[in-house]
């Protein structure tokens, strides 16, 4: 109630107390008259004020009796109300004063809870509308209050008469599902096939072995139209069309959900089971409604509204989301790859939407391209400062305009963003980087990041990557960048194809996903296609490709580009061939072990594999020390310990014992490391085992900058999706390597190359001689690391002059002067790339340099900002802006709906994820 | 309803100011056809330079042109001779039947505000053997001063 309604009241009640109290004491003179001697005057002015007291009391009694029934009722609003009546009566009543506080506080929380249902309301109910436009009938269905029990018991007995897995249910009910118009007007049957493939979802795979030997071809034409005829009605009537031997037509068969488009001669001989639309397929659905006759707003259950969420499987809910899927294709040659993604985002819903994408790509990509493909348009995006470019976007959205914004959060952390998606419309986006590979140990590596893991962000900090539910209120992390994280049985659309063809003239020795299912080519021997498997499409872990070249022994050499805008090389260096284990220095060995709420589970059991494989095989000289982390930092011992049976013992129980769990502060077990009293006859070297699901990472790498002193840092990072922009960075401002730890990884090989590197003498102080005629500048990184076995150093730089024949590379071993002569490519000099990664590279030094130099950080800004406009390339100060200006879309912006991603294999989200 | 009366009254004239405001004077985006003409030399390759020479212009997408499938793809632009209103463009293509005449090779989208004007100058043309072409350069829907490579 208002505050002047309530005083008018407060006024009003007050007058006729006061006239009550005088009837009353009219009343109490006749009666004092009749029955005692009269009073004094005085008396009876004593006697009214006592009985007014008394009302008031009594009135305030009555309202705090009534505010408390309130309270406890959760009526905050009236028990408010009822509170400012009490303090119009008694401004200092102690009861009013004292408890309208918590009242207000609870009246605020109950809002914003009825403000979050109402969210969650109209988040369900957009995501309904969204589903609907996804089911391929232009009417909506009406279900029977007990739907989900019939479903469940229909699917129950139909997969037990079947006796069919529940891939093959999920592949089945998606083979009965209706398709509103198919039309092929001499179609090739391979396109035929895609496009059911596309539009389906089913996984279609034709064995053109078997069809072609049945005298098929791909290109065979199929015509026809039909309309409402189930997706297996279609598969029938495609393949009868092309099937020219009627004793050995084809068929399709149905095996771990996946649709086997062969001969009937193939599918008896291999025992697969010929899939049966079985009639009736919808039998559950008892009625259909005309559009609009199902009322708006009405959420009770079994109201009609199926599409809230689609039962995938029997277990997962479908979560329709406005990306639907990503294409990956990559190009290697020499140790340089080309990436293009190809994001294909969806409106799914019934309102026009933008879309907000937080999504990894690998650290030192330089990004140079981008473009928004809008129906057959594309549109190359335009490099801008950071700034500038989000205001571009801002406007092209608030006009209208289909816009797309790529911002950089970490330099393996962007943001897309796609204004005014308009209702079932697809604008597709197009981003494409180079980067050099990885090379340890004999392998080259090529890994492409698929989901940004759950960050941990400490106490204070407002800069980091937040972990958020889905549907949670954006801002909710209190983190300038936010993931919202699927839950648990939930599943989106989203899906990833990726392929990547390895160019290896000097052929490939061999080649292995670890991470994936995939599928390889081998059109010659020096060159691989490799594509992920069907059945593995699932974005949530890195995809990790290593392959050997043939002839083991891998040269080191110059890669050189030049054009009217410079000249660019890019030297790869291997360490010499004596760089063989022989005695070294005793080293500290600390052991700095994650055990936070992220590694719970396979991530902590690979780290415990790779730990027994250490503590086993230390060098007698050595001491160590564990630490392990999570909320807070807990040391096995006081102080480095020699290696004895007894404390390597002591730290296997240790190890063992550890149980993941809780928050990752890492910072103060990295200074504990790195500060702890350290004799002078041992080199430190830390050993950090992490997946660096933090998001403070630069505060980390700048501590590690401060306080590394002559110690080394060799990270690890582990699990299916590490944090490879902090475990790069710990190694290279560690000045040691890094090496993964993948959950099909071996840990005690991952770790048994580890004690090989820092058995070997590592090459340092080195130099570079480039001849008379060739005047270099700009080398990045400026702090040339020490060669490590099994680990080459990748320079890039700009140069005027001649080039030589070789390039002299100088340094110690163990104190004795080595030479390393690299041959240079003088023939080939275009390789536009270079350009692209010299500038990448230098961006990276200059970021680094930002830690060291605080004081120059101003400058330091300018030039990142400088070389990236400079080169076109993406960074932490510029972003990539397309808009599409040659038309405006209907209506205001929408709604901004998030992407929600799948929590990284082996990582759980009830540890990870903060439901508040 | 006097008290109606007198408010449209009253704010008639600030509706009626509001209403002759320019369109021009408000931030839009706009849509620039960038053309070449080769005459009879089959455009294999070209490069354009377009700036604004008048009023607040930025960049901010470049589009293929239309001719079939050559130019759809947009091209290419220089990012170290971008600013706000000036962009380098260029394009190539490797088809045996390269386009001949006036061809439109990209457009260009702007976010402009207040009135501008462009200048277009074609900087370099090749046909299908490498050799240098004549070529003018033009626009569409904007206005433009296209001026020959000689006199820039």
């Amino acid at each position: 109630m208002p505050k002047p309604l309530v005083y008018t009241f407060i006024a009003v009640i007050c007058i006729l107390v006061m006239a009550a109290c005088s009837t009353t004491k009219q009343s109490a003179n006749t009666s004092a008259q009749a029955t005692v001697a009269p009073s004094a005057p005085t008396t009876v002015s004593s006697s009214w004020q006592t009985q007014m007291e008394a009302e008031r009391a009594a009135t305030i009694a009555a309202l705090i009796k009534d505010a408390r029934r309130y309270i406890s009722q959760n009526k905050y609003p009236e028990a408010l109300a009822t509170i400012d009546q009490i303090t119009a009566v008694d401004p200092t009543n102690n009861y009013a004063t004292g408890v309208r506080p918590l009242i207000e506080e609870r009246a605020l929380t109950q809002e914003q809870r009825v403000y979050r249902q109402q969210y969650q309301r109209n988040l369900s109910k957009q995501l309904n509308r969204g589903q609907e436009q996804q089911i391929p009938h232009d009417s909506i269905y009406r279900y029977p209050t007990n739907w989900p029990a019939i479903s469940d018991d229909r699917d129950r007995l139909f997969m037990e008469e079947q006796s069919v897995g529940e891939a093959d249910h999920a592949t089945r009910i998606a083979l009965g599902k209706k398709q509103p118009l198919v039309r092929f007007n001499g179609t090739a049957l391979d396109e035929v096939i895609e496009l059911l493939r596309d539009t389906s979802g089913v996984q279609i795979i034709p064995d053109w072995e078997q069809i072609e030997r049945a005298g098929i071809g791909r290109k065979a034409a199929i015509q026809t139209r039909l309309r409402d005829v189930t997706l297996a009605g279609v598969l029938d009537e495609v393949l009868r069309q092309v099937s020219t031997d009627p004793k050995n037509p084809l068929t399709y068969t149905v095996d771990e959900g996946v649709v086997t488009i062969t001969t009937v001669a193939d599918a008896k001989n291999t025992k697969r089971n010929r899939l049966v639309t079985r009639a009736g397929e919808e039998l559950w659905i008892i009625g259909r409604v005309a559009a609009g006759e199902t009322q708006p707003g009405d959420d009770s259950p079994g109201s009609g509204q199926l599409a809230v969420k689609e039962l995938k499987d029997g277990k997962e809910q479908l979560i329709p989301v406005p990306l639907k899927h990503t294409d990956v294709k990559a190009s290697i040659a020499a140790y340089i790859s080309s990436t293009t993604v190809r994001q294909q985002f969806y409106n799914p819903y019934a309102e026009k939407i933008e879309a907000v994408y937080v999504f990894p790509l690998p650290e030192n990509a330089a990004i140079n391209e981008f473009i928004m493909a809008v129906g057959q348009r594309k549109i190359r995006g335009i490099i801008r400062e950071r700034e500038e470019a989000k205001q571009l976007y801002q406007e092209a959205r608030a006009q209208g305009h289909v816009a797309s914004l790529l911002t950089q959060e970490r330099p393996n952390v962007f943001t897309q963003s796609v204004a005014n998606i308009e209702p079932s419309k697809q604008i597709d986006i197009e981003i494409t980087y180079y980067h050099t590979l990885a090379y340890a140990d004999g392998w080259y590596e090529w890994a492409f990041p698929m989901v940004v893991g759950p960050r941990y962000n400490p106490a204070g900090s407002t800069q980091g990557v937040g972990a958020a539910p889905r549907g949670g209120k954006p801002g909710i992390t209190g983190q300038a960048t936010e993931v919202q994280y699927l839950k648990p049985g939930e599943r989106s659309g989203h899906d990833i194809g990726l392929s990547v063809e390895v160019n290896c003239p000097a052929g490939l020795e061999e080649i292995r996903c670890a991470s994936h299912q995939v599928n390889i080519e081998r059109p010659s021997a020096g060159r691989a296609i490799v594509s992920i498997a069907p059945s593995d499409t699932l974005p949530n872990k890195d995809f990790v490709l290593r392959y050997r070249v043939a002839g083991g022994q891998i040269k080191s050499g110059m890669l050189v580009h030049r054009d009217q805008k410079g000249s660019y090389f890019n030297l790869m260096v291997y360490p010499p061939m004596d760089l063989r284990p022989q005695d070294r220095i005793p080293l500290e060995m600390v052991f700095l072990l994650d055990v936070s709420g992220s590694m719970s589970g396979d991530p902590i059991n690979q780290c415990k594999a790779a730990m027994r494989c250490a503590l086993s095989h230390m060098d007698p000289h050595d001491t160590f020390q564990v630490i392990t982390f999570s909320g807070n930092n807990r040391a096995l011992f006081d102080r480095a310990q020699p290696v004895t049976k007894e404390a390597t013992d002591r730290a296997m129980h240790f190890v063992e014992d550890t149980n993941a769990g809780r928050g990752t502060e890492m910072m103060p077990a990295i200074l504990a490391a790195l500060t702890a009293p350290q004799d002078e006859e041992h080199k430190r070297v830390v050993v950090f085992l992490t997946d660096g699901f933090v998001g403070n990472e630069d505060d980390i790498l700048r501590a590690v900058h401060d306080r590394l002193g002559p110690a080394r840092i060799f990270s690890f990072g582990v699990g299916s999706s590490p944090n490879r922009y902090l475990m790069d960075g710990l190694a290279r401002i560690g000045r040691g390597a890094v090496a993964y730890l993948g959950l099909r990884d071996s840990g005690e090989d991952v770790m048994r190359l580890y004690f090989d590197r820092v058995a070997a003498p590592a090459m340092t102080d080195i130099a570079f001689d480039f001849g008379e005629n060739m005047k270099p500048s700009e080398l990045y990184p400026a702090k040339k690391s020490d060669l490590f076995v099994g680990r080459p150093i990748i320079v890039a730089g700009c140069f005027s002059g001649e080039l030589p024949r070789q390039v002299q590379v100088h340094g110690r071993i163990g104190g004795r002067a080595v030479t390393i002569s690299v041959p240079v490519d003088t023939k080939c000099t275009t390789n536009p790339a270079l350009a692209a990664i010299w500038a990448r590279q230098k961006i990276t030094d200059l970021s680094d340099e930002m830690f060291m130099t605080p004081n120059r950080a101003q400058e330091l800004v300018l030039l990142v900002k400088q070389t990236a406009l400079d080169h076109g390339l993406m960074s932490q100060y510029t972003a990539f802006i397309a808009v599409d200006s040659s038309q405006r879309t209907v209506g205001d912006h929408g709604i901004s709906v998030a992407v929600p991603v799948v929590m990284p294999e082996g990582v759980k989200y009830e540890t990870t994820v903060p439901e508040k | 309803m006097f008290r109606l009366l007198l408010a449209c009254f009253l704010l008639f004239p600030l509706w009626s100011l509001a209403a002759e405001a320019p369109a021009t004077q408000t931030v839009r985006f706009e849509t620039v056809n960038v053309y070449i003409d080769s005459g009879d030399h089959p455009l294999a390759a070209w490069q354009v330079e377009l700036k604004a020479t008048q009023g607040d212009v930025k960049i901010v997408g470049v589009e293929g042109g239309d001719h079939r499938d050559l130019y759809r793809d947009p091209p290419y632009y220089d990012p170290k001779a971008l600013t706000a209103g000036r962009i380098i463009l260029a394009s190539y293509t490797t088809a045996d039947t390269a386009p001949k005449g006036k061809t439109l090779v990209a457009r260009v989208h702007l976010r402009v505000f207040g009135d501008f004007r462009l200048s277009i100058t074609p900087m370099a043309a090749a046909g299908p053997t490498g050799q240098s072409i004549p070529t003018t350069a033009s626009t569409a829907n904007a206005p433009t001063t296209s001026t020959p490579k000689d006199k820039e």
